[in-house]
């Protein structure tokens, strides 16, 4: 697979990663384990079941990952999404009435990395 | 020691994100053992069971269960942080969070995205300085401990000769061992004319304790004269310096130690003053080495403040004002400053000095010294002697079976060994176990309220619980029996702050007394209570409720005899089984019903009613055919009313109305009360059960008539 062509593709920041993991080994050893990573599962599972302080941990580790991995878009909208569902003093999300658009730029972005990686692979 | 460089160092990464976790993994790289906790909870549960095994800890903030920042607590209640070090991983860039990271004791804090190298050269920074740091004070424990273990022994044996010998206690070599201790750190941290280091300080108050081992040789009738000395005597008394330099002279081996060079200036010169009025050597200011005046100063401190054979004990005031005004001779003017300005720590610590209390002390003050002033909690040695017993405890553990925890209460958190948590299928580290669903399910909420109670009723004196109670592991109810000791802080107030303890499957012992308990009780033949655990629980509850109304009911099966001789014994056997059921199932399951002779049987309840109708409903219940034999009773009842009616009567009276039925011609009942004028003109020996035999045999004799 072509980490040029991939993160080309869902607008990454290769360059950065690189610096980062050192290795095309390491970097492309981690998208096959983030494709099999449970955080977005778990941000929809607790989403639909409104628990919100879990969908705030799981948002808040995609954003870790995207970040790590160098998922420019993906980092940003679930850093948003991350913020809105970050309890407050009370334990209340910070701004739950951002969330759900939040939520639906975090699945595109998720979805199309998903979709390049997979393709790439395959 | 164990050391930094002769096994993998294990790194503990606490972090929700399996792909967090796998990344942190790769990039520390395979130089290092690395564990994996999922959230706080089980973090500190590694930490718990490895203590400093674990050489540094990668904890993320956000977690379930238990958070970063409340492991971080956790740890700095226990201590752990200073011996374990923690780096903070988080995507977290507020500085709020970073500042109560550090606050909380984190060495470093790594941020978002990870850079491989960075996260390996902190990794690497922080192990390799904790590595020294433990090393450094490794070190020195070591070394002090060697000396001390020597300086210990020798005070210890010097102690035993200068008591033996004159009688003074052997806290004197102690005290003035501690005191010149003081005197000379005082000393060091006003000048460096001395040259006194930390460890020629501890070298000289070790070699302080010989200070009269020259004594051993001056006689008995001198030693210990209560009275004044001749001029005589006192020169002779005076020798004890020369001859205790002389024996260290003498010594063929270790002459080049220094420990022996010091102990020769202080035997000979302890006795020197400021002045040259001193002897042997009338030696002049410091023409007398600092250690032989410092000895001296705690001799006379001592001698004075402690009780002789010639006077009684000085305070410390008077001893003070003593030395200072010249009493004692004279002393460097400078040493007397020092000693003024430690005068406080030499009265405290001459109060309270024991053996290990020294050690402690030049322990604590040397560590203090050369590491960090935080790190004097505990050095390696203890830690290492520390793993030692925790895989000593877990390998036990493991052998016998036995489920072992330790629980805190702040916060609530039970850590279960290996064995245990296998056994019980529950969790290693389970939070607030007293409202777990697991455990409440094998115990239920009774008997965790009991084992809460008991261990909160106990005191620090008697903190042992032990109780046996049944728990339901694998589906399957089981006996277990429970040790626990509470662990009651050090306070003036002793607060409750957790517990240890095992729980031990007793259920086949158990199993086999519940076995045994049942054959004492019970009758083996019909499977009812036997007459005396029937006498037993009956006399009980009549003294429990000496208001109630208790039934007796004697019954005899008719015709017993017959049914044996014409069938056979086995056949007898399953009538009287036939007859017990019957027996059981006319009354509820409270009442008793026993066998109390061949067959003869007692049932005995309580009854709040007119007891007529039950009975004749209880008679008429029983009867029928079993294989042919026809079944037929005879009764005797009596009814127990108030206090006066004790068991023996009772029962008499129950035996008496079944004669009566009996010599009636059987197949009947009758109260005892109905029949009272006419049981008059019994003897009281007709009752049925001595009369029975007898009549019987009377029958027999009528039949082959």
């Amino acid at each position: 697979m072509s980490l040029e062509s991939c993160y080309e593709q869902f607008g990454g920041d290769l360059e950065g990663v690189r610096g980062r993991l050192l290795t095309d080994d390491r970097i492309k050893k981690f998208m096959g384990i983030f494709i099999q990573d449970t955080s977005f599962q778990l941000l929809i599972d607790s989403w639909e079941s409104k628990d919100n302080a879990e969908a705030f941990r799981a948002a808040h580790t995609l954003k870790g990952i995207g970040r790590d991995l160098g998922f420019t878009p993906l980092c940003e909208a679930s850093s948003a999404l991350a913020d809105a569902l970050r309890p407050d003093e009370n334990g209340n999300p910070a701004n739950l009435e951002a969330a759900p658009a939040l939520l639906d730029q975090t699945k595109d972005a998720y979805e199309l990395i998903i979709g390049v990686i997979s393709a790439e692979l395959s | 020691m164990h050391s930094a460089a002769d096994a993998k160092q294990t790194i503990l990464i606490v972090d929700d994100s399996a792909m967090n976790r796998a990344l942190l993994a790769d990039m520390i790289g395979e130089e290092y053992n690395i564990i994996e906790a999922e959230n706080g909870l089980e973090g500190v549960g590694y930490i718990q069971t490895m203590g400093s095994a674990i050489s540094l800890v990668l904890l993320d903030i956000v977690m379930p269960e238990m958070d970063g920042f409340e492991v971080l607590a956790v740890m700095n209640k226990n201590d752990w942080i200073k011996e374990i070090p923690v780096i903070m991983v988080s995507s977290e860039k507020a500085s709020s969070y970073i500042e109560r990271a550090y606050e909380l004791g984190v060495t470093d804090f790594i941020s978002r995205p990870f850079d491989a190298n960075i996260v390996r050269r902190r990794v690497n920074n922080t192990l390799m300085l904790y590595a020294k740091h433990r090393a450094l004070v490794g070190m020195v424990a070591d070394q002090i401990h060697e000396r001390e273990k020597g300086n210990s022994l020798m005070v210890a044996v010097l102690g035993h000769i200068v008591e033996f010998r004159n009688g003074e206690s052997g806290m004197h070599v102690l005290h003035v061992s501690t005191m010149t201790d003081i005197l000379l750190h005082q000393i060091a941290k006003r000048t460096n004319q001395y040259n006194l280091t930390t460890e020629q300080i501890s070298l000289i108050s070790m070699a302080s304790a010989l200070h009269d081992i020259g004594k051993i040789s001056i006689p008995d009738e001198v030693l210990n004269k209560p009275g004044r000395l001749t001029d005589e005597e006192f020169e002779r008394m005076k020798t004890h310096t020369i001859i205790g330099a002389q024996m260290l002279d003498d010594l063929p081996l270790y002459q080049d130690e220094p420990l022996v060079k010091v102990a020769y200036e202080i035997c000979r010169w302890h006795h020197e003053r400021y002045d040259g009025r001193g002897y042997p050597d009338g030696l002049k200011g410091d023409e007398i080495p600092i250690s032989a005046q410092a000895v001296a100063l705690a001799d006379v401190y001592d001698a004075l403040t402690s009780k002789r054979v010639y006077k009684d004990a000085y305070s410390h005031e008077k001893a003070m004002d003593m030395i200072l005004n010249g009493e004692c001779g004279q002393f460097n003017p400078f040493l007397l400053e020092c000693f003024q300005e430690c005068s406080e720590e030499i009265r405290g610590q001459l109060g309270t000095t024991s053996l290990t209390d020294h050690s402690n002390r030049t322990v604590d003050r040397i560590v203090e010294s050369v590491a960090r002033p935080e790190y004097t909690a505990a050095s390696s040695r203890t830690l290492s002697m520390l793993e030692y017993e925790r895989m000593k405890y877990r390998f036990f553990a493991s052998m016998s079976n036995e489920t072992q925890y330790e629980y805190t209460e702040d916060p609530p958190m039970m850590v279960v060994s290996d064995w245990g948590h296998s056994e019980l299928n529950s969790e290693q580290v389970i939070k607030d176990p007293y409202h777990d669903k697991r455990i409440l399910e094998a115990f239920g909420e009774e008997v965790l309220e009991q084992v809460h109670d008991a261990l909160r009723n106990t005191t620090p004196e008697d903190p042992i619980v032990r109780m046996d109670f049944e728990g339901m592991v694998d589906g399957k109810m089981r006996w277990y029996h429970f040790t626990a000791h509470a662990i009651w802080s050090n306070d003036d107030i002793p607060a409750y702050t957790g517990s240890i303890g095992k729980m031990v499957d007793i259920h086949e012992s158990h199993q086999h007394m519940v076995e045994l308990q049942h054959k004492a009780t019970h009758d083996q033949l019909t499977g009812l209570t036997n007459h005396a655990f029937a006498r037993k629980t009956i006399v009980e509850r009549m003294e429990a409720h000496p208001d109630h109304t208790f039934v007796f009911m004697l019954i005899d099966l008719d015709n017993f005899k017959q049914a044996n001789d014409t069938w056979g014994h086995l056949f007898g056997d399953q009538v009287l089984r036939y007859l017990a059921t019957q027996l059981k199932d006319s009354v509820r399951d409270n009442d008793i019903v026993a066998r109390v002779g061949g067959d003869e049987f007692l049932m005995c309840m309580e009854l709040n009613t007119d007891p007529r109708a039950p009975i004749a409903r209880i008679y008429d219940s029983i009867g029928g055919e079993f294989e042919g034999f026809k079944i037929s009773i005879s009764m005797g009842v009596a009814l127990a009313r108030g206090e006066s009616a004790d068991y023996d009567t009772m029962f008499r009276h129950a035996d008496q109305a079944l004669y009566a039925v009996k010599r009636a011609g059987r197949g009947q009942y009758a109260f005892y009360d109905d029949m009272e004028d006419m049981l008059v003109e019994f003897d009281v020996k007709d009752t049925a059960l001595s009369a029975i035999d007898l009549a019987d045999l009377q029958d027999e004799k009528g039949a082959t008539k």
